[in-house]
């Protein structure tokens, strides 16, 4: 029973990282442009901003305050 | 590569998923082990070691939460920030529900290893907080968590919030009987 438990964690960790991938707006974006190259900018800029950007109310990388074109997604 | 270069904020988001709905697990095999529910092919003493082994499989995902959270260059987490609710940059008030919840989860489980030698009164009321925990840490996924607004998020945090709330509602319900309170009377 525990290593069924830990399959099922492990399936599940597996599982929905894939799914935060997915609906991480930067891939719809590299989808669509047929790269996932343009994902890294949206963190990259913002990482290299050493002002702490992060305030209450934004969302974490998906809606990255850069204002890239990432959310022009079809 | 580039899920490699990530690899770290997918591991925080899909850690504390995990761990939330290993908790939502433990709590719902708990409920079923007090409200006395008799399974097919599942004797007691097996729901009371997955009871127990969903709590430290919770800890260890909590753990992974937390540790990539350290690592993410995205979201620059301190470990004091991890540790000291309220402090963080991101969403402070958010992210400390989930910090007093891992906290008391921690506080529960040297209450669990110590259980033989307390009174069981004691034991048994503070084992009641882990209901709190688990508000605490779906409050915490629900406002801090960054899935939080997709499908597949929101119905992960319903469907295991509404199994979880049907048991305890049918618990109290099996505890304010006239036949239980009568039992208990005699």
């Amino acid at each position: 029973m525990k290593h069924a438990s830990v399959t099922f964690a492990a399936a599940g960790f597996i599982a929905i990282a894939l799914l935060a991938r997915l609906s991480h707006p930067g891939h719809a974006s590299s989808a669509s442009q047929g790269s996932t190259a343009s994902v890294q900018p949206t963190r990259s800029t913002q990482s290299d901003d050493d002002s702490p950007s992060l305030q209450s109310g934004s969302i974490a990388p998906s809606s990255g305050s850069t204002g890239s074109a990432q959310t022009s997604v079809s | 590569m580039l899920v490699a270069a990530n690899a770290t904020w997918y591991a925080a988001r899909a850690g504390g998923m995990v761990a939330y709905l290993l908790l939502s697990a433990s709590v719902i095999v708990g409920l079923l082990l007090s409200g006395r529910a008799k399974l097919k092919h599942w004797p007691r003493f097996a729901l009371e070691e997955v009871h127990r082994f969903l709590g430290i499989l919770t800890g260890v995902f909590i753990v992974l939460h937390g540790g990539a959270l350290l690592l993410d260059t995205f979201l620059p987490f301190s470990l004091g920030q991890l540790l000291v609710p309220g402090t963080a940059s991101y969403r402070p008030l958010w992210v400390a529900l989930g910090v007093v919840a891992a906290e008391l989860l921690a506080a529960l489980a040297v209450t669990n290893h110590y259980r033989k030698r307390l009174p069981h009164s004691w034991w048994r009321r503070a084992h009641m907080l882990n209901f709190a925990v688990w508000g605490l840490a779906l409050a915490h996924g629900l406002t801090a968590g960054t899935d939080a607004s997709t499908t597949w998020a929101l119905m992960l945090y319903a469907g295991s919030a509404w199994i979880v709330v049907a048991l305890l509602v049918h618990r109290v319900s099996l505890h304010w009987s006239p036949i239980r309170t009568s039992e208990r009377r005699t």
